[in-house]
């Protein structure tokens, strides 16, 4: 059953973890350096257990990047079809927190052509990786100070979007299913799962409630969505606003990077062979790094795709001469408005952010969505202020 | 616009893959001259096969070994016969696509995008107003027109560029006019010779400049217009606030950089439209609307 909830006692999860492992399909948080990043796991012992979150989302094993998409041989001048794309591993994902579930469910509407109502665009090689996924997500008990799910239905706990979904408790966990492969998957381990009983379900909810309470009384941190929400969306904030966002933004891209609902990307055609040469003195700006900037001649080509980044400068220029979003403040506008904007809520079904606090992390200029979200709060009370003398 | 149910469209496990097709003719329309910073446009004519699409919707055309970047269709649908693409050689895949021969191939992905919706000005005047090579997204619709000619009244197209090297299908031009197109040329600069040329008129100046002479009745007026950015901003207000064309009345074409063509790579979003799927043909009052947030050209 879809909506079933069992317990699973520690060992059992150390032996069901072990056995995906076993599998080879088993990527999990692992510790490199000072960092946590999903990594494939070779023994469950590796797994990383006192993670808050991983440096980046898992996006990344959804969108590679680079990632080959097509390809193609030039011969005697003529285009052929250059080899099918090997189809993804299954693979077994523990540990995932619910921020980037939620930002996980947005990808998969966003690249089933879901979201744009055009099914018959659907993107094969995301949804071939979605599809051979299973995830088993882990409700966060000890969120980052950065952390801000709690504003944006981005957890700690979720609803759906995994296939399992973990909660530890006193002596073992909760576990429960959210789909039908989690549901083929408590069959397969129907002898290690108990039925669960109604004071494993309450300590749960307790849990979670505990998580929420404790962000309302101690956390500094909000994504502000009433009030910013309302100024964005209605072209509110004036242009000094997106100057001034503009002015401290250093442009590099980190936030959308680090996002777990941001996949913009870029795609190019680059030899399989001298991809990366320098281009010879004179020759015309490649549009991407080892990009060709003369027709190809023999040889094989990847079409790939890169991950790109609405806040770079390059990103909506066109080769006419026309520079839509010419400044960093305009490029600003964009990324917020995507995140925040009520349009953007009526066409994905979502808010563009989980709260997962990346972008607060990462930003270079402190201009994270909780920072910027509060600006916009701050002038809608500005706007709604007597001026000063009347 | 066409409903996007009813438009043809490409997807499925190939959606990134294009398709070789063979480049059949090659015409230069434009010159280039360093001395106006005039580039290179050339209409290839492409084997269409069993492509289909309606005006206004574009292609995504690789160019192998180069890459790949999205180009109007300019001649109309349903016809047997080549597929045209005006391009003009403005970045590297749009130079390398210009340098083809006859023989070459080319790849093509698509029809991707919106339509413009000529059932709805049935019975109407339509006024096509060309910027440059504004006029090759136009180009299509305007020959759907004339196929049907006897379901419009009035067919009016006011043509302009930078400087009259630019001007685009000269040698159409005399085709038009003879199926009852009205069609009347502008230049922002002039070169001293052609300004003097009675046939087709002409004036040195805006495209805007244009418009008075253009008799619209904007209680029956369809128009279309397509062109660089300033061009669409300055030439619809004034078309809607000094002739009183009907803002749903006029359609125009937003043009961006994108990737895919499919909304996926989120290069062309404006506002929250992503143009190669909700556009690239949206009414002006859209993109008026679209301006408080976003200018949209």
């Amino acid at each position: 059953m879809a909506d079933a909830r069992y317990l699973l006692s520690p060992e059992a999860l150390e032996g069901i973890l072990d056995r995906f492992a076993a599998d080879g399909t088993l990527v999990g948080p692992v510790r490199r350096g000072g960092d946590v990043h999903f990594l494939p796991v070779a023994r469950a012992a590796d797994v990383c257990r006192d993670y808050v979150n991983t440096l980046v989302p898992p996006k990344r094993w959804f969108l590679p990047t680079p990632e080959r998409l097509a390809g193609y041989r030039i011969r005697g001048g003529r285009p052929e079809p250059d080899g099918g794309e090997a189809a993804p591993r299954e693979l077994v994902f523990f540990g995932i927190r619910s921020c980037d579930v939620a930002g996980l469910v947005q990808l998969t509407r966003f690249f089933s052509g879901e979201t744009l109502g055009r099914p018959d665009l659907a993107d094969g090689p995301f949804l071939r990786r979605r599809e051979r996924a299973t995830i088993l997500s882990v409700v966060c008990q000890r969120p980052a100070e950065t952390c801000m799910c709690v504003c944006c239905e981005g957890g700690p706990a979720l609803d759906a979007g995994y296939d399992w979904q973990f909660t530890e408790l006193t002596g073992g966990w909760l576990v429960e299913v959210g789909s039908e492969r989690g549901a083929a998957l408590a069959g397969r381990f129907a002898a290690e799962l108990a039925p669960a009983d109604g004071r494993a379900v309450r300590e749960r909810d307790e849990r979670v409630r505990t998580v929420v309470e404790e962000f309302h009384r101690a956390s500094r941190r909000r994504v502000q969505t009433m009030a910013a929400g309302r100024m964005v969306s209605r072209g509110r904030l004036g242009e000094r606003f997106w100057e001034d966002l503009g002015r401290r933004c250093v442009e590099c891209g980190g936030c959308a990077n680090v996002c777990p609902t941001c996949s913009c990307f870029n795609v190019v055609d680059v030899p399989a062979v001298g991809a990366g040469a320098l281009p010879p003195a004179g020759a015309p700006e490649p549009a991407a790094p080892g990009a060709p900037t003369a027709p190809g001649t023999e040889g094989s080509y990847s079409r790939l795709r890169l991950r790109d980044n609405c806040l770079l400068a390059g990103f909506v220029r066109q080769a006419g001469g026309s520079y839509p979003r010419a400044t960093c403040g305009e490029r600003c506008r964009t990324r917020f408005f995507h995140k925040l904007s009520w349009q953007f809520v009526e066409r994905v079904g979502a808010l563009g952010c989980t709260g997962c606090g990346r972008c607060v992390q990462v930003c270079l200029a402190r201009i994270g969505i909780d920072v910027v979200s509060q600006r916009m709060t701050d002038a809608l009370v500005a706007a709604a202020a007597p001026a000063k003398g009347a | 616009m066409a409903s996007v149910a009813a438009l043809p469209s490409h997807g499925g496990p190939d959606l990134y893959t294009p398709r070789a097709v063979r480049v059949l003719e090659v015409r230069e329309e434009v010159a280039p001259n360093p001395a106006t910073a005039t580039r290179r446009v050339v209409t290839l004519a492409l084997e269409r096969g069993s492509l289909d699409y309606l005006p206004g919707q574009f292609l995504h055309v690789t160019a192998y070994g180069g890459g790949e970047i999205p180009i109007s269709i300019s001649s109309p649908h349903g016809l047997a016969g080549a597929l045209h693409l005006t391009i003009r050689a403005a970045g590297a895949v749009s130079a390398m696509l210009a340098a083809s021969r006859p023989g070459d191939v080319v790849g093509v992905r698509g029809p991707c995008g919106n339509a413009f919706d000529l059932d709805a000005a049935v019975g109407r005047d339509l006024l096509f107003v060309a910027g440059g090579i504004g006029l090759a997204p136009l180009r299509g619709v305007l020959a759907q027109a004339l196929l049907r000619r006897a379901d419009f009244g009035r067919i009016v197209l006011l043509h302009g560029a930078r400087c009259p090297g630019e001007l685009l299908y000269e040698w159409q031009w005399p085709e038009y006019e003879r199926q009852g197109v009205e069609l009347l040329l502008s230049a922002d600069r002039g070169d001293g010779c052609w300004e003097r040329q009675e046939h087709p008129p002409r004036c040195v100046g805006l495209i805007t400049s244009l418009f008075g002479q253009a008799r619209i009745e904007p209680e029956r007026t369809s128009a279309f217009i397509c062109g660089p950015p300033i061009m669409i901003e300055l030439g619809g207000r004034e078309l809607v606030e000094r002739h009183g064309v009907a803002p749903h009345r006029l359609l125009t074409t937003c043009e961006r950089h994108m990737k895919c063509g499919v909304g996926k790579c989120g290069h062309c979003i404006v506002v929250d439209r992503y143009v190669c799927v909700d556009g690239p043909v949206f009414r002006y009052d859209e993109l008026v609307a679209l301006g408080a947030i976003e200018p949209a050209w």
